[in-house]
């Protein structure tokens, strides 16, 4: 796979937490689903730990712990939001491991989320990972179906 | 150049949905756009540099547009902010 990925010149964002990956097209908010914020794909998560998708740095972690701005080692910006409309948690049910500034590998956890306190608290669970300068990349591939977090490739794609 | 300032009403700030919107309005500008808040300044076309300012409630923002659109590109974030902040 690695090799294959090398030679296309294909980047890999891992899947960030364990449960289904669907289209970013089939998240239930149109910032994420219109691609308003950019383009990649979605995870509707089975448990509470996250991983970091790629090799790179915590640029910024949102005050409500819920997105995660990083930057990968080849330098794509990209943004992980974990649930629909979290924000207005305020951080509560978010147990964040890394600061901003740490450098992280695919695979890292980096959070431990209170899936069910989202729940009572009526949160989609939708978890968008995407490319925040579309403008800037290509999509090529994105997996749909269940996935292991920090391990199951999510989406794959190309510098334009 | 244009510039105004607006103060922050929604209680949750400037997060993940309006940055995108405004990023949207930056990004289809052909005028430079920055946003200034406590003394740190963003680039208004990215993302990424909006959400690392943190806008919160009560926070009082100034944008800046330069170029041949500033004039309705401001208009257009002063009436995004206004209905939706």
């Amino acid at each position: 796979m690695f090799e294959f990925i090398k030679k296309q010149k294909e980047m890999a964002v891992y899947a960030p937490m364990d449960g289904v990956a669907i289209k970013l097209s089939d998240v239930p908010d149109d910032a994420f689903a219109e691609k308003i914020l950019g383009d990649g794909g979605a995870i509707i998560p089975e448990n509470g730990n996250v991983y970091s998708p790629v090799d790179g740095e915590i640029i910024d972690i949102t005050d409500s712990k819920h997105a995660f701005c990083i930057t990968t080692n080849e330098g794509t910006e990209m943004l992980l939001h974990i649930g629909i409309d979290t924000v207005n948690l305020k951080g509560e049910g978010f147990d964040v491991k890394i600061l901003s500034g740490d450098k992280v590998k695919a695979g890292t956890k980096i959070a431990e989320i209170d899936l069910d306190f989202l729940k009572k608290n009526n949160i989609k669970l939708h978890t968008p990972v995407i490319l925040t300068e579309p403008e800037n990349y290509k999509i090529t591939q994105v997996h749909e179906g269940i996935v292991t977090g920090g391990r199951d490739i999510l989406f794959l794609y190309k510098k334009l | 150049m244009c510039e105004f300032s607006y103060t922050i009403k929604d209680e949750i700030g400037i997060h993940a949905r309006p940055a995108g919107m405004l990023v949207q309005i930056a990004k289809d500008a052909k005028s430079d756009v920055s946003m200034e808040c406590r003394g740190k300044s963003a680039d208004l076309k990215k993302i990424f540099s909006l959400m690392a300012l943190s806008v919160k409630c009560n926070d009082t923002v100034t944008v800046k547009v330069n170029g041949e659109d500033e004039k309705e590109v401001s208009e257009r974030i002063n009436k995004y902010l206004t209905e939706n902040l």
